[in-house]
């Protein structure tokens, strides 16, 4: 076995064997802990070499089983691959760091089984991140779907369960009835699923079945959140803000985008995607997620279902990009993946630290709050910058590059779009960390703090770590970009079916 | 030639299917169970009349032995349990089967237009198998009874099935009523009363003869009509007519319910047996050419039925005399054990409306 | 990858046989449980008996894969003359699967049985269950469209009775056994009508030979009204929508054995029986033919997975939720064979077998937690994870292949059946699928989360794990539902040769 195969059977088997672990040492907490983030840090170096192994050209690769012919569970590791997987491992770290701090602080029940469960989300992850093909993609993404379904329903109550219940159905249905049947028509038409540079289906399909192909799969990915989609989302939110945290800030939700860019990349093919009607409709459909997400963001009181929504809204730029492959769509949506990732992991946790310390979820209730938790309201403000898209903040380039393209393909309606939703995100986002920092003279705290001692040290360390990452890419957009630049160069110049 | 106003087959035939449209029809008006089960024996006696006309004998001494005998019986014994007259059922929940009735009956008068006519030598069914059953029978089995022969070795395997689902409903119906009475519960013949007096000497009588008579059923089997599941069937009623006339208790004492399981399953692994030994000594299973080695068939004097210089068949000739003699042991055990089964249900029902 | 032939290890004189003793070795092990003086004795022969025919059946399978397909002729006399068994690489499989199932079945019913049938009738019933076996295995292997009426009778007989029994723990059973016997009866005499007819058509009962003389035949009226009478006779045993209303009461209130048995494969062989008919014998083409597959089976089956799938989601007791998917999973295997493609049957032919397994595995894992508790209501099962983990599993397992999660065979079928739907141009095929299969996640959701995630309700009886000898034939199940998911090499290879097989020799 060479080193590439044994790095994708750790980046799998370390999650799995973790999940393992915990359950064995479910009885002792503090054991349970430490291994989590042990094995957090490991998967994150694994992670990592996988990232640089793709950087130098020689992708790891290996081939599991065959059930049955033209089928096969089968990991290459490629750039926007890499790049998640390394984003989601580092950013499991972090948030598992916040998770001790809230969970304890919470004295949630059922501990090690959310721990499980995290762990065996993040086997899906992995998974999905290096899949060399859509069926092995399909699979991780129900192993995704399960593992987080008892994260979402954790509290157990009757309002989680109706949440996990949505949850369930919205993804699970989504991926049965139209995500399925796609990747058969794939198989059907292709005799095979993999992903493959310049695109699967590139000469093979007509605009019509092409079309309905990419509405299959782009819908059928409803992690993506695409409006009619988007209803999952919000009502998943009544989970632990560290679920909602990783979960729905970085691992399902970007292994939705993922899933369509990967599909848009590899399956159709640059060349495919821009001839095809359907990209178009999904273009149109997107600008209107994009703003309409935006506008239901404000009316929201309740922090965490703001936070929902603005992802419903900053998804929907994702699967624009995917949609605009020519230009530089695609690397503005592998970029745009993580820098949004990070700094709305960043919001989640602090919503989740806010909620800990004090009891507070409505922003109605955080006026002031400044003054008590400094640091996390500063990180709250970071990371706002960073969703809005201003500079010093990493997303700011992503955006720039998914500006750039829409209008070099003429889509105008995107542009505009986006412009539209980084102003509202100023109005949705920004006076909450205002009105907590600075607020108007006289006006006290709207609320104590409910736990003594205040914020958790652990969540206070996550959340500034991952601020200062939104902070630190900005000045990493460059060579990320280089790095993910393959995915379109290589089709620029094998392209041709 | 000319032919007449009414041909006499013609006339019987249509005699005999309006006795049975008639008959059926009070089957389906009676509400009296007794009468509706008596009326069907009818009918089956009926159908084995026409049966006859068509020259069917084996088929018409079947319907007559199981559709007018042992199933009257067993129908008799059923009732006992029940109330005796049907509940009247609201016509509505008929109309479905009704309409099922009348599309199946449709569909049954389609098809008849395309069978072809009665008796035809140049018909599929005439022409093709049956045909060649006749041809070579006498030559390969050396049996006269071309239906033993069809039934016991060219189609025994279908032969070795059937016994095994009579068995199955020994089983069956052995799991469901319970396993008939206790040999010392059943009443005797002494509760029974004394005003059967003529009855038992009729039948002690009768018995006998019964009893004969299904030996020579099933020893004649491959000459003429007759086999096993007759012979059987035969054999069981000899018993249950003591047990009416003697008492459960008089019977279950000679023919104990357990010993009559026993030997229902005995039946049919003498039967599968015989196919076994066949394919011990090389042969396919149930081919009765490799029923004996030949080590063992010259043994067997040339004499031994008759004439020396015929070629006799020994393998299948004893082949199907062991397997009907399966047949035979696993039918008339399961009737009889049937007939316990309800018979100790009765019984169980009588006490416990006395003790009550 | 694992071949058969690696699996199978036997005397070529043995193997020789096999396709007989695969049938009579069940039978006569039933002759010897009815005889055995307890029932721990028949318990012991009724395993060892089924293992035989488990393992005889392999040797069937190896030999069809190997030849294609395998005449075996009974008596001596060839066929049309005398009954011969004829054994394609599928029905191979679904002997497989009989035996398979059959013997874990049966040492499962080891505990089962004590815990749910009145001792003296241990003996009897395994005699039935075996007898039940054997006739199962006739249907698939029978070459003679007569010899499989006898079978189907050797195989309900007892059944009838056997469900019956389940009044002990639930009068239900009562009602649901006689149900089963007059429907049950009723198709049977349909299908033997039907065979008369066309006995009286084309002089013959041998399939091979009946098919080769239905080719001209297709106009004849008895020949048509006879493919009728087959069809809804084989419907009936089938539990083809609307044919169905036997089989909810006789699954779900019968003693555990009989469902799982029951549910894996009885209607398994009466479907491959109807398989026979409509690609075997009835020649490729006729009027009729097409028109049953387009007009008649196809709406028929959608409209069952349909229907009673939502059946499944509004019913409150988990065994007739799990009967109730049975019918919707039996409409589409029948979807596959409404395509009327090679590889539309070689597709339904492999949901008949991953279908047969994971029921088998729930059903199963029902018997093992009605050791402990006599839950019969969902909301009675809540939390039974936590009691009885490895039997949760299993039952999970079971689930998950029904709602076809990938890496479970129950995905492979279902991606087989809805890729063949589409190579075949029937949209709407492929479209029903994936509707039922969200159907199908709705009520397996809904147990899964009640088992799983919700407390049990105070003062419940508390389930317990069941003991190992339960266990072990459980696991074996569910083992097989993963294993033929990551390695479906032996089922897709059987039932794709069957199925090309079949439709080469067509003209």
């Amino acid at each position: 076995m060479n080193t590439g195969e044994l790095l994708i059977l750790l980046a799998l088997g370390l999650p799995l064997f973790s999940a393992a672990v915990t359950y064995a040492v479910g009885r002792m907490p503090d054991v349970r802990e430490t291994l989590t983030l042990v094995s957090c840090v490991v998967l994150a170096v694994v992670a990592i070499s996988i990232f640089m192994r793709v950087g130098q050209g020689e992708p790891p690769e290996l081939m599991v089983a065959q059930p049955v012919a033209g089928l096969s569970i089968a990991f290459r590791a490629e750039p926007l691959g890499a790049l998640f997987a390394v984003m989601a491992s580092v950013l499991w770290g972090v948030n598992s760091l916040f998770s001790i701090g809230y969970m304890r602080g919470k004295r949630e029940a059922n501990q090690t089984r959310f721990y499980m469960c995290f762990a065996i989300a993040m086997f899906g992850v992995m998974g999905i991140a290096l899949a060399a093909n859509l069926f092995t993609l399909f699979v991780f993404y129900e192993v995704l779907t399960f593992a987080t379904y008892p994260l979402v329903t954790h509290a157990g109550t009757p309002a989680a369960r109706r949440g996990g219940r949505i949850y369930l159905m919205t993804l699970v249905g989504a991926s049965v009835l139209l995500l399925l049947p796609g990747i058969v028509g794939v198989q059907a038409i292709a005799g095979s699923t993999s992903f493959v540079a310049g695109g699967l289906l590139a000469g093979r399909v007509d605009d019509v079945a092409g079309s309905v192909l990419l509405l299959l799969l782009v819908f059928g990915a409803a992690k993506a959140a695409l409006m009619p989609l988007h209803g999952w989302l919000p009502a998943a939110m009544v989970a632990p803000a560290p679920v909602s945290a990783l979960l729905h800030a970085v691992a399902v939700v970007k292994a939705g985008v993922f899933t369509v860019l990967k599909v848009s990349a590899y399956i159709f093919g640059p060349d495919l995607i821009t001839e095809l009607s359907a990209a178009t409709w999904i273009l149109w459909i997107g600008a209107a997620t994009i703003v309409i997400a935006s506008l239901v963001a404000m009316t929201k009181d309740d922090l965490k279902a703001r936070l929902a929504w603005s992802t419903v809204g900053q998804l929907a730029y994702i699967t624009s990009a995917a949609m605009l492959p020519m230009a530089s769509g695609l690397v503005a949506g592998g970029l745009h993946m993580v820098f949004h990732a990070v700094a709305k992991i960043t919001l989640f946790m602090c919503a989740g630290a806010i909620y800990v310390a004090t009891g507070a979820s409505r922003v109605s209730e955080m006026g002031g709050l400044g003054r008590r938790m400094p640091w996390v309201f500063t990180a709250f403000l970071v990371a706002s910058l960073g969703i809005i898209g201003l500079p010093p903040m990493a997303a700011m380039w992503s955006k720039l590059l998914l500006m750039t393209a829409s209008f070099e393909g003429g889509h105008w309606l995107t542009a505009w779009a986006l412009v539209a939703s980084s102003l509202l995100g100023l109005v949705y986002l920004l006076p909450i960390a205002f009105r907590a920092l600075f607020p108007p003279i006289g006006e006290e705290p709207a609320r104590e703090f409910v736990r003594p001692g205040g914020t958790p040290g652990t969540a206070v360390v996550a959340v500034c770590v991952a601020a200062a990452a939104c902070v630190v890419l900005f000045f990493l957009a460059d060579p990320l970009a280089n790095y993910l630049a393959p995915i379109r160069a290589v089709t620029i110049m094998e392209g041709a079916p | 030639m000319t032919t007449p106003f009414l041909d006499a087959n013609f006339a019987l035939n249509v005699a005999l299917l309006l006795m049975l449209l008639a008959i059926a029809l009070a089957v389906v008006r009676t509400r009296s169970l007794l009468a509706a089960i008596l009326l069907m024996g009818v009918y089956s006696f009926v159908v084995a009349a026409w049966l006859m006309v068509m020259d069917a004998a084996d088929v018409a001494f079947t319907e007559a032995v199981v559709g007018a005998g042992i199933s009257t019986i067993v129908l008799l014994g059923a009732i006992l349990l029940t109330h005796g007259e049907v509940v009247r059922v609201n016509w509505r929940l008929q109309v479905v089967p009704a309409i099922l009735v009348l599309v199946v009956g449709g569909v049954l008068i389609y098809a008849a237009g395309g069978l072809p006519n009665f008796g035809d030598p140049a018909s599929p069914a005439n022409s093709h198998v049956g045909r060649i059953y006749l041809e070579t029978t006498y030559g390969d089995i050396g049996a006269p009874n071309v239906v033993t022969a069809v039934l016991a070795s060219y189609r025994g395997f279908d032969t070795l099935g059937e016994t095994t689902v009579i068995f199955a409903a020994c089983v069956g119906v052995a799991l469901m009523l319970g396993f008939g009475p206790r040999v010392d519960t059943a009443p005797t013949v002494d509760v029974m009363g004394d005003h059967h007096v003529v009855l038992r000497v009729i039948s002690k009588m009768l018995i006998p003869l019964i009893v004969l008579f299904a030996l020579y059923v099933q020893f004649h089997g491959d000459l003429g009509a007759g086999g096993g599941f007759q012979a059987g069937v035969i054999m069981a009623v000899a018993v249950i007519l003591h047990a009416m006339i003697f008492g459960l208790g008089e019977t279950t004492k000679a023919f104990r319910p357990g010993v009559m399981r026993s030997i229902s399953a005995f039946g049919v692994v003498l039967y599968t047996g015989v196919g076994i030994v066949c394919l011990v000594n090389g042969g396919g299973f149930l081919d009765y050419d490799f029923l004996f080695t030949p080590q063992v068939e010259a043994m067997i004097p040339p004499g031994l039925l008759g004439d020396p210089d015929k070629p006799h068949h020994w393998g299948q000739h004893f082949g199907i005399l062991f397997i009907e003699l399966g047949v035979l042991l696993t039918v008339a055990s399961t009737m009889v054990s049937i007939f316990y089964g309800f018979a100790g249900r009765t019984i169980e029902a009588i006490k416990a409306e006395r003790g009550s | 990858m694992i071949l058969l032939e690696t699996l199978y290890v036997a005397p070529p004189t043995l193997t020789a046989q096999a396709p007989v003793l695969a049938i009579i070795v069940p039978l006569l092990g039933a002759c010897a449980a009815a005889l055995a003086p307890s029932g721990r004795t028949g318990w012991m022969i009724s395993v060892i008996a089924s293992l035989f025919g488990g393992w005889m059946a392999l040797a069937v399978a190896t030999e069809a894969m190997r030849e294609g397909a395998i005449v075996y002729v009974l008596g001596g006399f060839n066929p049309p003359l005398g009954i011969a068994l004829r054994i394609d690489a599928m029905g191979a499989l679904l002997g497989l699967l009989i035996g398979a199932v059959g013997a874990l079945a049966a040492v499962f019913s080891g505990h089962s049985l004590v815990a749910e049938v009145r001792t003296e009738k241990h003996t009897l019933f395994q005699a039935g269950f075996l007898l039940c076996q054997a006739g199962l295995v006739g249907i698939v292997y029978t070459g003679d469209a007569f010899n499989a009426f006898v079978f189907l009778e050797i195989s309900s007989i007892g059944t009838y009775a056997l469900i019956a029994i389940g009044e002990g723990r639930d009068r239900r059973a009562l009602p649901a056994a006689f149900n089963y016997l007059i429907l049950g009866t009723v198709g049977a005499t349909l299908y033997v009508i039907g065979v008369g007819f066309l006995y009286a058509a084309t002089g013959t009962l041998n399939m091979a030979d009946m098919a080769a003389r239905l080719s001209t035949l297709d106009q004849n009226a008895s020949v048509q009204a006879g493919f009728a009478f087959i069809m809804v006779g084989l419907g009936i045993k089938a539990a083809m929508f609307p044919l169905h209303g036997w089989l909810p009461g006789a699954y779900a209130h019968a003693p555990s054995l009989m469902s799982i048995f029951l549910a894996a494969t009885a209607t398994k062989a009466s479907i491959y029986l109807m398989a026979r008919f409509l690609f075997e014998v009835f020649p490729d083409g006729t009027a009729f033919g097409e028109a049953f597959l387009t007009w008649v089976l196809a709406p028929l089956a959608a409209a069952g997975a349909i229907i009673c799938s939502i059946q499944a989601v509004f019913e409150r007791e988990l065994r007739r939720i799990i009967a109730f998917s049975s019918i919707a999973q039996v409409g589409f295997i029948f979807l596959g064979f409404a395509l009327g493609s090679a590889q539309g049957l070689s597709a339904s032919v492999f949901y008949i077998v991953a279908h047969g397994l994971m029921k088998a595995a729930m059903f199963m894992a029902l018997g093992a937690l009605a050791l402990s508790i006599g839950a019969r209501r969902l909301d009675e099962f809540a939390g039974v994870a936590r009691e009885a983990p490895w039997t949760a599993v299993a039952f999970a397992v079971g689930a998950a292949s029904l709602v076809g999660t990938p890496l479970t065979m129950g995905f492979l079928a279902k991606w087989g059946l809805i890729e063949a739907a589409i190579a075949s141009g029937q949209i709407w095929i492929a479209v029903v699928m994936a509707a039922g299969s969200v159907l199908t996640v709705i009520y397996v959701g809904r147990i899964m989360e009640a088992m799983f995630f919700r407390a049990p309700a105070p003062g419940a009886p508390r389930a317990k794990e069941a003991p190992l000898g339960a266990l072990a034939p459980l696991l074996a199940l569910a083992g097989l539902s993963i294993w033929f998911g990551l390695d479906a090499s032996i089922p897709e290879q059987l039932s794709q040769a069957g199925a090309a097989r079949l439709f080469e020799v067509r003209p």
